[in-house]
Formats: structure tokens, C-alpha cells, sequence
């Protein structure tokens, strides 16, 4: 039997009487990216937050590499391995760079968080330039840049983004892809991807989840679901 | 226009100081637990409250003695400790409890409503019975008397007025390292303005708010040692009065950032009893008779909330001072 790094099976979930998510199933492989789409309100955000334990689970089970995790608090999530990108409020506006930065270590030693800041920083060289810059006075797609950095900190093996390219510019966005795609060639990480932007995320994804009303309607290759013409017209607005 | 005496305008910049540091308090839990409260003002007579005990115990047999200058340090430490704690535990008792309950903002407001009346009844009782070893009895008793003398440049003013401006430039100067230089500092900033994503790094966002609960009360306990100095009397009930003039500082620094607070709370504290003490020096000189207004001084601070809320609702911290200075540029010709 193949270990994968996430497993979910039958997850039922949403926030309190809201149910949004039924019965999804599906696997992730490691150093795979899972790109998950799907129109506007189809459950693709509530899925993250629920695996990252921001959204009540009702039933099913998430097992990662091997445990079982389903009902742990996102803090503990992150402990062992797990990362979510919110979609917005991803970095403190009010904080400097330098300072958000520290924050991504805190729970380090001094030693270790330096040597972490250090090898964050020459993986994405434009934040050095920015240390003394406040979060809020960065572009977003600087933002989406330093809230990776913050993600990287901590050395997580599996990172999930919620739509990290939401409200930036064509060319900063295709940018932004290229270091998700850098994240599973060069740093070895395993990702899921929640996004708006089909076309972009399905090309770079192994694997893809197309959820509609709360339910996945395709799972399997993301090659595939792009060159569904059928599917990609009804829920993506590809041609 | 009759201007104030060089020692009224100390006594007005003593003032001041220490409703900076009330203000101050007041904004870090109001950002923090985003509910107002009413209590800051009775927590700093605590603080006075504290310094009259000390006095009447220990420090009335110095009086006039080298020694008896050390209550400057001994009375703000202990307040800054017992206040503090008392913050930390209507934090704890009250706030935290009823918060994660999902009471609402008002529902908040009224338990430090509540907190605040518990408090000043259990003062006021304390100071009744507690027996009194110089006083004869403890509950309204002025210490101006106990205020070490000074005179600088011909001027005859009093030790704690002298030092309080320097204690409340020194706390907020070390609040300020303390919040960019320490980790747990900018964990504090962190956490203040997005608790959920601090979380998720690890930070324990409990133990920020118990900080800041506790530096709050802590620096309302500083702020009334030095005041029962200043006041009239040592009266538990003073605190409703003091609480306006914290909130109208507070709301003049724009209740969302602490530097907005300390320059909100002088500015109040300092041009409460000024603007107060030359219109009635006008006023006498004017109509010929004494006119007493002093006793609607807190009309000032009432003042300043209404307008702050009328025409800045984001206080001197949310102004757009580019705008203001590029209109005042354009209607002035310059430029």
C-alpha cells in the first residue's frame, strides 16, 4: 500500500449548522501539488481550513503520513508539519518585514531561528531588501512573498495556499506560480493549492480536485481536468 | 486673557503626564480585549489609595527626612505590583471568562460597569474600617501636605510634580523598547492586531493579554501614587470623574494605537485645567468678582469626546495629515 502524505476520507465539514463539505475523499502524494478548484462558493476554502482545523470537522478522518489527525487545533497542525496560507491577513500589516519574519520563528531558539531566517531570506533575495519596510507598505505580490517566508520558517512538509494570487496583477501572479512550483521542485514540499485562477493552477498541479456545491466532482490528473472541455466549460470558464 | 501662574501650568503638566500614562492603559486593553474599561479610572486611585497607606503605616515618621523621599520609588513600585495584579485578575475573573462565553462588546462594558462598583465599594469599606495610625481615619484624606517642597528658578512647586512628567517620559520610552525590541514585544503588536494568525506561528495570545492587562493596571497604579499628591483627596469615588478625562484622552489618540494615547491623554490632562483656570481668571478680571469654575472642569474633556467624535472619529492618529496640510496649502495660496 502506497503511504501518501495526506489521506481524507469521507470528510464531512463546515462552521457550526453551516455544512459545506460532503463526504470528500481523496489522497496526496508526497512532493505532489493537488490543485483544488471550482467556482466561487463550492466549498474549495472551507476544504483547507478544514484539514488545517479552522472549520469544524463533523465526520471523517484526515490521516497525515500515517496519524491520525483529524481533530487537532491548528496549532498543533503547524507543529508537526502542517502549513495553511490564508487567503488575506496572511502577514501583520503593522509589523516590518524583519519583524513578521521573527514572528514566523517564534516558537525557535535563537540559533536555529537564525539559520532559518538565513536560508528563507536567500530563497526569496527581494525580502532583504525590504527588512526595515512595514507589511503594509509592501505590493501584494511582495505580501504573498513574504507570507510564504513566514511559511517556510518552520519547515513545513506540507503547505496549503488559499488562493495565494487573488487580486494581483497577470504577470505578478504568473510569478507567484513559478515559486509554488519552486516549493515542490527545489524545496521538496508537498502542496495543495486552492485557487481562482484554474488555467495557471492546473498547469503546474499533478493532481487536481474539482469541487462543486461542497462536493468533488473530478478527481485525478490535472492535465486531464484541462483538457476536459465539458467540465472546464461548465465550472471553470475555460474554452 | 489672563494666563495661569508658572506653578498652575507645572501642576497642569504633572497632570497630564499621568493621564498619558492613564490613557495609555486604557487604549492596550481596549486593544486587547476590545471592550472599554470603565473601571481604569478607580484602579488609579487604587494606586493613591496604596501611597495613603504607605504614608499613614510607615512614611509620616520620615517626614522631613532624607529617608522620606524614597516614598517617590517605594509607593509607585508597590502600586504599579497590587494595581496590576488587580487588572490581571478583573482580566481574568471577568473579562476572559464572560468573553469566551460570547458576550458582546456591551455586555463587556457593563461587567467593568460592574468590576468598577465592586471596587470602589470595596475601597471605600477598606479605607473606613482599616485602623489609621496617623490619620486618625484613612477615607478622604489629602496628601499635599506629604509632597516634599521645591522651588526651581524662583519657582515653589512641589517634588512629585516635578517628577512625574520624567517617569511617564521614562515608562513610555521603555514600553516602546520593550514593544520593538523584545520578542515578546512585537508578539504583543502581533497579537493586538491579528490574534488568529499569531496562533497559527505558536504565540500564545493568552499571555500577551494577561501582559497587557497587567502592564495596564500596573502603569494606572504609577500614574495614581503620584496623583493622590495632586488631588484634593483621596476619595474612592474619584475614579468615575478621572475616567472621563481617561476617555477623552483616549479617544483624542484615536484608541488604536499607544502612542496616540500618550499625546490624547497629555494633551487632555494638560489643557483640562489650564483652558479651565484662564477662563475663570478672565471671567474674574472681566466681571470685576470672583467667578469659580473649576468644579466644571471635567466639562473640557467632555467637550474634546464630542468634537473628536464629530469631526475625527479616528482621533490625532487617523488623520490624514497630508490631506489637511495639502488643503491648508491650497486654501492658504502656498504652493
Amino acid at each position: 500500500m502506497v503511504e501518501y502524505m495526506l489521506s481524507v476520507s469521507n470528510l464531512n465539514a463546515g462552521y457550526g449548522k453551516f455544512h459545506i463539505v460532503f463526504d470528500a475523499s481523496f489522497n496526496v502524494a508526497e512532493r505532489e501539488i493537488l490543485t483544488v478548484v471550482g467556482p466561487n462558493g463550492s466549498g474549495k476554502s472551507t476544504l483547507l481550513k478544514a484539514l488545517f482545523g479552522l472549520a469544524t470537522i463533523y465526520s471523517g478522518s484526515v490521516i497525515f503520513k500515517g496519524s491520525n489527525i483529524t481533530g487537532y487545533p491548528p496549532h498543533v497542525k503547524a507543529r508537526i508539519g502542517l502549513a495553511y496560507l490564508p487567503q488575506t491577513d496572511n502577514v501583520f500589516a503593522e509589523l516590518s518585514v524583519r519583524e513578521n519574519i521573527i514572528m514566523a520563528s517564534y516558537t525557535l531558539d535563537e540559533n536555529e531561528a537564525r539559520d532559518r531566517i538565513e536560508e528563507v531570506l536567500s530563497v526569496y533575495p527581494i525580502l532583504k531588501q525590504r527588512l526595515d519596510y512595514k507589511a503594509k507598505s509592501l505590493s501584494g505580490g511582495e505580501r504573498q512573498i513574504l507570507a510564504l517566508a513566514m511559511t517556510l520558517i518552520r519547515r513545513p512538509e506540507l503547505i496549503m495556499l488559499d488562493e495565494p494570487t487573488a487580486n494581483l496583477a497577470p504577470l505578478i501572479a504568473r510569478d507567484l506560480i513559478k515559486k509554488i512550483v519552486q516549493l515542490r521542485d527545489e524545496l521538496k514540499k508537498t502542496v495543495i493549492l486552492v485557487e481562482q485562477n484554474a488555467r495557471a493552477a492546473l498547469e503546474v498541479g499533478d493532481k487536481a480536485l474539482l469541487m462543486v456545491s461542497g462536493k468533488i466532482a473530478y478527481e485525478g490528473p490535472a492535465g486531464a481536468l484541462l483538457k476536459d472541455v465539458e467540465l472546464g466549460k461548465r465550472y471553470l470558464g475555460l474554452r | 486673557m489672563v494666563l495661569p501662574s508658572p506653578e498652575f501650568t507645572i501642576y497642569s503638566i504633572a497632570y497630564g503626564s499621568s493621564l498619558a500614562l492613564l490613557c495609555l492603559g486604557l487604549t492596550l486593553t481596549y486593544m486587547t480585549a476590545k471592550v472599554p474599561n470603565f473601571a481604569h479610572g478607580t484602579l488609579a486611585i487604587l494606586g493613591s489609595a496604596i501611597t495613603l497607606i504607605l504614608i499613614d503605616r510607615v512614611y509620616y515618621q520620615f517626614k522631613g527626612e532624607p529617608l522620606y523621599y524614597s516614598i517617590y520609588i517605594v509607593a509607585p513600585l508597590v502600586a504599579f505590583l497590587i494595581v496590576g495584579l488587580t487588572a490581571l485578575i478583573q482580566y481574568l475573573l471577568i473579562l476572559k471568562p464572560l468573553a469566551k462565553r460570547g458576550v458582546g462588546v456591551i455586555g463587556l462594558m457593563i461587567a467593568t460597569l460592574a468590576f468598577d462598583v465592586i471596587l470602589v465599594n470595596m475601597l471605600t469599606m477598606a479605607l473606613y474600617l482599616a485602623p489609621s495610625a496617623y490619620f486618625g481615619k484613612l477615607i478622604g484624606q489629602s496628601l499635599k501636605g506629604f509632597d516634599a517642597g521645591i522651588s526651581i528658578l524662583g519657582v515653589v512647586t512641589t517634588f512629585s510634580r516635578i517628577v512625574m512628567p520624567f517617569v511617564a517620559v521614562a515608562l513610555a520610552i521603555t514600553l516602546h523598547l520593550f514593544l520593538t525590541r523584545t520578542k515578546f514585544g512585537i508578539a504583543m503588536r502581533a497579537s493586538i492586531e491579528n490574534p488568529s494568525l499569531a496562533r497559527t506561528l505558536g504565540i500564545d495570545v493568552d499571555k500577551v493579554y494577561m501582559v497587557s492587562w497587567f502592564l495596564a493596571g500596573g502603569l494606572a497604579g504609577v500614574s495614581g501614587s503620584f496623583l493622590s499628591f495632586i488631588i484634593e483627596s483621596v476619595k474612592p469615588a474619584a475614579g468615575s470623574l478621572v475616567i472621563v478625562s481617561i476617555f477623552a484622552g483616549s479617544i483624542l489618540g484615536g484608541l488604536g494605537s499607544i502612542y496616540g494615547a500618550l499625546i490624547g491623554g497629555f494633551l487632555v490632562g494638560f489643557m483640562e485645567p489650564m483652558t479651565t483656570i484662564t477662563l475663570q481668571n478672565t471671567l474674574t478680571a472681566l466681571l470685576g468678582k470672583a467667578v469659580i469654575i473649576t468644579q466644571y472642569q471635567r466639562l473640557f474633556s467632555l467637550l474634546v469626546v464630542i468634537v473628536v467624535l464629530l469631526l475625527a472619529p479616528q482621533g490625532l492618529t487617523g488623520l490624514n495629515y497630508r490631506g489637511i496640510i495639502g488643503r491648508a496649502r491650497r486654501v492658504g495660496g502656498v504652493g
